[in-house]
């Protein structure tokens, strides 16, 4: 497993380009033991400040286009990793940026090639059960988090943690077919898959 | 530091508003009171170009079914247009195709 480096808030005083430095450099990290068969994972720790989000979505598409996801498949996984880092952000930490989040990524192999996200806070605990989606034909903003994390991956699960806040694990597989973004194919997959 | 997310062009028919770069949580009140800006004079029609917009989330969602709702609550009308198909798919996912006059 490697580590970021977390300094403090590199985003609001350092160029863009440094968050794409970390990334780099983790990944090289991440990169240069592995050894065929070797499942790759990679740990970050930051702040709860959603300036890290790009961070985050830099080395999340990065394992998930390694791990042999479609691309549309890879796009559903950083949403859902995005809105359950928001989440967080949001609602363990109530949008104080002086919590910590631990975001572990790892590939899968068996039974079908994936990622497992695996993210972990010290924030109020918010059981999913306790979360209320909305009707999304009731057009107003906001309530769509939950929603796109349940449709975007193939398991979402929460539990407490000793000492407090939460471990939230996010599971998304490859399911083949063309992972095309054209909404016929993925009809006609869909079609064929339930023959 | 204030990144530019937006950039409008208006005549007497139509507003165009194109967005900037990948758009989540950290950019929303930012979006959120540019909008508000821009619309506070409309004309019939609202367009808002993601061609260049690679990413959004449900806060940037959110914000945008805020600018929806405050162009339709002044009778006018708003659509989004050129998303990419990842963009395309997070409308799909929120059910916003329609609403939105997304193809």
């Amino acid at each position: 497993m490697s580590d970021v480096p977390s300094p403090t808030d590199p985003m609001e005083s350092a160029p863009r380009r440094d968050a794409r430095d970390l990334a780099s450099s983790a990944i090289e990290k991440a990169s240069a033991p592995a050894s065929a068969g070797e499942h790759l994972a990679i740990r970050l720790a930051f702040s709860s400040s959603p300036s890290y989000l790009p961070l985050l979505r830099l080395v999340a598409r990065w394992i998930c286009e390694r791990s042999g996801l479609s691309e549309l498949e890879t796009h559903r996984t950083l949403l859902a990793l995005v809105e359950a880092a928001t989440n967080i952000i949001k609602h363990a930490y109530c949008g104080e940026p002086t919590g910590e989040i631990e975001v572990e990524l790892r590939e899968l192999r068996e039974p079908r090639p994936g990622v497992e996200l695996v993210l972990l806070d010290r924030g109020k605990f918010v059981a999913l059960s306790d979360c209320q989606g909305r009707d999304l034909a009731d057009l107003r903003p906001g309530g769509l988090g939950l929603h796109m994390m349940d449709h975007c991956l193939d398991e979402v699960r929460c539990e407490a943690r000793e000492g407090g806040g939460s471990r939230l694990v996010l599971v998304k597989r490859a399911h083949g077919g063309d992972g095309s973004f054209d909404p016929c194919a993925r009809r006609a997959m869909s079609e064929r898959e339930e023959e | 530091m204030s990144e530019r997310i937006l950039s409008s062009e208006r005549n007497a028919e139509r507003l165009t508003l194109a967005l900037h770069g990948e758009l989540d949580m950290r950019l929303a009140p930012q979006l959120r009171q540019s909008l508000h800006r821009e619309l506070e004079k409309i004309p019939p029609e609202v367009v808002v170009d993601l061609a260049d917009v690679p990413f959004v989330d449900s806060s940037i969602i959110a914000t945008l079914v805020e600018a929806l709702k405050i162009v339709r609550g002044r009778g006018g009308k708003l659509r989004i247009a050129s998303c990419r198909p990842t963009v395309r798919d997070t409308f799909e996912i929120a059910r916003l195709l329609e609403p939105f006059g997304i193809a």
